[in-house]
């Protein structure tokens, strides 16, 4: 008995290595280790997307707050007065003029990203639209900020109209 | 003492198989975690995204209230029981504001009442279009002018600034009337 004894204590003991080699070659454990590999990479994955998708967004939610400050001052959309500009305040006469290829490049999104601005009097429901043409969007990220903005008539009247801002990845 | 030891061996596999699991499931949940954690936003984004386009949205409301123009509004005097229209044509509804405020405190000074209830009404309206119908929030007035005060809102059971919902926007601006100033509090949410 002492023999046996010391037999198993010299196994557990003298770095026997037979466990393992026996836990690696185990069928179910390998099964465990592939599955958690597996399902870990899932995991890190799902979580960049979601993370690259948050990231894109707030991008475009910023390009499309700074798109809509710039239309607010834009010195060919804004309104003046005794040679001073209102930002805020556009003017319709402008609106009527403006050129949209001039005013795509003028408007500098820092490339890769389309944009629309809509005008919309809703006093005499005349609309402007400026920018890119849409295509199909169906899946692609979006952003758009709508907020109530004063039209300046060309006899002078102050009316309140719609701007609308749109960006997504061109 | 042959069959103890052979047993001693199973158990030690059977414990690395348990171990393993317990180990595999603990890292699949705590990576769960991080990384759900992570994709939420929780430690990358420092602004809500909602946040951002209200403070926005509530300037360029007051912004374009204020500087619109009422068409056509006014205001009943009530004088030894004949009753007087005054008519404003063409008015922003900054100086409807301050119009309001300037007959609402003669009205507790003199004995002549003011019906100022169509001037409130155009204020009103000129809200209700730029923050109800453009942008789609719920909205509230609020002037302050010593004891004459002004207090909008579209929801009925909002009557002063203690009934506002605690997830707002809100933006101050001023206006002179008189020597005094008055403050002009939008507050907007969804």
């Amino acid at each position: 008995m002492e023999k046996e004894l010391s037999e198993i204590m010299q196994r557990r003991f003298s770095g026997d290595e037979r466990g393992v080699a026996g836990f690696f070659l185990d069928g179910p454990v390998l099964l465990l280790v592939i599955i958690t590999i597996t399902v870990f990479i899932a995991i890190l994955s799902q979580a960049y997307l979601a993370h690259r998708e948050a990231v894109e967004r707030e991008r475009l939610d910023d390009l499309c707050l700074d798109l809509k400050r710039q239309v607010q001052r834009h010195p060919e959309m804004v309104a003046e007065e005794e040679n001073r500009t209102r930002s805020g305040e556009l003017s319709v006469k402008k609106l009527n003029e403006l050129d949209n290829q001039t005013l795509i490049e003028e408007l500098d999104l820092n490339g890769g990203y389309d944009f629309r601005i809509i005008v919309n009097d809703t006093g005499s429901r005349d609309t402007w639209v400026f920018g890119n043409e849409r295509r199909e969007l169906e899946g692609s990220e979006v952003t758009s900020y709508r907020g109530p903005i004063l039209l300046i008539s060309e006899t002078g009247d102050t009316r309140i109209g719609e701007l609308r801002v749109i960006v997504w990845e061109g | 003492m042959r069959d103890i030891s052979r047993k001693c061996e199973d158990d030690t596999g059977f414990l690395s198989m348990v171990d393993a699991s317990l180990l595999a499931v603990m890292i699949l949940l705590v990576s769960f975690f991080f990384f759900h954690s992570l994709s939420a936003g929780l430690f990358y984004r420092s602004e809500p995204r909602r946040a951002a386009f209200e403070r926005e949205s509530v300037k360029d409301i007051q912004k374009s209230v204020l500087r619109s123009v009422i068409g056509e509004t006014g205001y009943l005097k009530e004088t030894d029981g004949e009753s007087q229209r005054v008519t404003y044509t063409n008015i922003t509804v900054d100086t409807a504001i301050k119009n309001y405020l300037y007959l609402k405190n003669r009205s507790e000074d003199e004995d002549a009442g003011y019906d100022l209830s169509e001037l409130e009404e155009n204020i009103k309206k000129q809200y209700e279009r730029c923050a109800g119908e453009i942008s789609h929030y719920h909205y509230a007035v609020d002037v302050e002018d010593g004891p004459a005060g002004l207090f909008i809102s579209d929801h009925d059971e909002i009557n002063d600034r203690t009934d506002l919902p605690d997830q707002r926007s809100a933006h101050s601006t001023y206006t002179t009337l008189g020597l005094e100033r008055v403050q002009i509090t939008l507050y907007i949410w969804r």
